[in-house]
């Protein structure tokens, strides 16, 4: 079994980080679908969160679907930051409880962080305790683990955030029901609309600026690396649906490293073209394009592959 | 005696290019790690990184997340007149100001 978590989805990885932390509970099936969570494109470009979608009642759903527990939730939206935050304190300081808190706070107002830089970009980390003045944070997609300040934990959490309340003792085993109806749902998406949209982004952008790309394209796109993480979904659905089959897995991971890679390409000719105001290159672009949707379609059909076999092993015929 | 001088000369010929070749080449690569710094001080706005960076510590760990680094690589074509193949623009490949010197010196030619 895989032993720790990639960088691949905040709001994810903090669910994943209390599975580990509460016990031998199987996190994998909690990214079932991960490759297709949603992201916004506007005018202004891609975003990796949405105004407009309720994402984290999506993901709570599925947390509470297959780990068979209930999960509280609270927004400083509907009851004031300072209300909210209080109640995640009184959270915090129930005695005797393994609880946790998945909050909402601002990445520039991380003392630990040094992505992005700008005011509201909305990410989450993991309260695991707090103890007077100090709290002990874990955030696994930064791969930081230290203490902050209440001060500093009341300064990030964001204006219109959001606090996740989990106890541990609540959690259950995943449910391989649960996890066959969202498999069967997630893969009825054939589509990797993150390459879609990238594509037709860029290309619009080039079309419009007479076959260059504008100077701030890169920043319009810079938020794809941050959504192409959550390909890296594919290798945890792989890996757990493939464990104890001893079936060798290098060569879909060797799939999986050429997307993550072909997305950094992507950028990287993006960006050269702005930055160098040559001609854009349409066809070398088109021909990425190609490849990793043809790419895209063979890690698919490997899951495809792999799910009766994992179906099998479930209803004893294996 | 004598043709063992003669022939002592000859054979440190290429110890005294090669000793010349190395020379150039970490001279290069400190200019290059100059430069990194000085570009990596600005995309991350921390200018103390310019006294402070390490030539082997992780950039990213220091602010430069991908699209910082994608940023600095095209720079560095532009610099130096260069320009990295396809399966070169890795991120992974970029991940210290040392490894980056390198690459950009193998790209130039001085470094095989």
């Amino acid at each position: 079994m895989m032993t720790g978590t990639r960088q691949v989805h905040c709001l994810l990885d903090c669910y994943a980080e209390i599975l580990r932390m509460s016990g031998s509970f199987d996190w994998r099936p909690l990214y079932t679908g991960v490759w297709n969570a949603y992201f916004e494109v506007t005018g202004e470009g891609l975003s990796y969160y949405s105004e407009s979608v309720d994402e984290l009642a999506k993901w709570r759903a599925r947390f509470e679907l297959i780990y068979g527990c209930d999960v509280q939730q609270w927004h400083c939206a509907a009851e004031g930051k300072e209300a909210a935050f209080v109640r995640l304190q009184a959270w915090m300081a129930a005695a005797g409880r393994e609880r946790y808190a998945i909050l909402m706070v601002d990445l520039y107002d991380l003392p630990y962080s040094n992505q992005f830089r700008v005011r509201h970009t909305p990410h989450f980390l993991t309260a695991v305790r707090a103890v007077g003045d100090q709290w002990q944070i874990r955030d696994p997609y930064l791969s930081w683990e230290g203490i902050l300040s209440t001060a500093e934990v009341r300064q990030a959490f964001m204006d219109d955030g959001a606090v996740i309340g989990i106890d541990g003792a609540e959690l259950r085993p995943s449910l391989t029901g649960a996890i066959r109806l969202l498999f069967e749902e997630e893969m009825k998406v054939r589509e990797n609309r993150l390459l879609t949209e990238l594509a037709a982004y860029i290309r619009g952008a080039v079309e419009r600026c007479g076959g260059y790309a504008p100077s701030n394209l890169l920043a319009e796109v810079q938020h794809a690396a941050v959504i192409a993480k959550r390909m890296d979904g594919y290798r945890y659905a792989l890996s757990y649906l493939t464990d104890g089959h001893r079936l060798r897995t290098d060569a879909f991971d060797g799939m999986c490293e050429e997307m993550a890679r072909g997305f950094e390409g992507l950028l990287f000719l993006a960006a050269r073209h702005a930055m160098t105001g040559q001609p854009f290159d349409v066809p070398a672009f088109e021909r990425k394009v190609e490849r990793m949707h043809a790419l895209d379609q063979n890690i698919k059909r490997e899951l495809d592959a792999a799910y009766p076999i994992w179906i099998s092993a479930k209803e004893g015929r294996v | 005696m004598d043709g063992y001088a003669r022939d002592s000369v000859l054979f440190s010929y290429p110890a005294i290019i090669e000793g010349g070749y190395l020379a150039m080449t970490a001279m290069l690569k400190a200019d290059i790690v100059e430069l990194l710094r000085r570009i990596i001080a600005e995309l991350t706005g921390k200018p103390s990184l310019e006294d402070e960076l390490q030539p082997e510590q992780d950039i990213q760990l220091a602010g430069m997340d991908s699209m910082r680094i994608i940023q600095l690589v095209i720079r560095l074509e532009q610099y130096y007149a260069i320009g990295f193949e396809d399966h070169e623009l890795a991120i992974r490949n970029f991940d210290t100001m040392d490894a980056i010197a390198d690459r950009v010196l193998q790209k130039t030619g001085l470094l095989a």
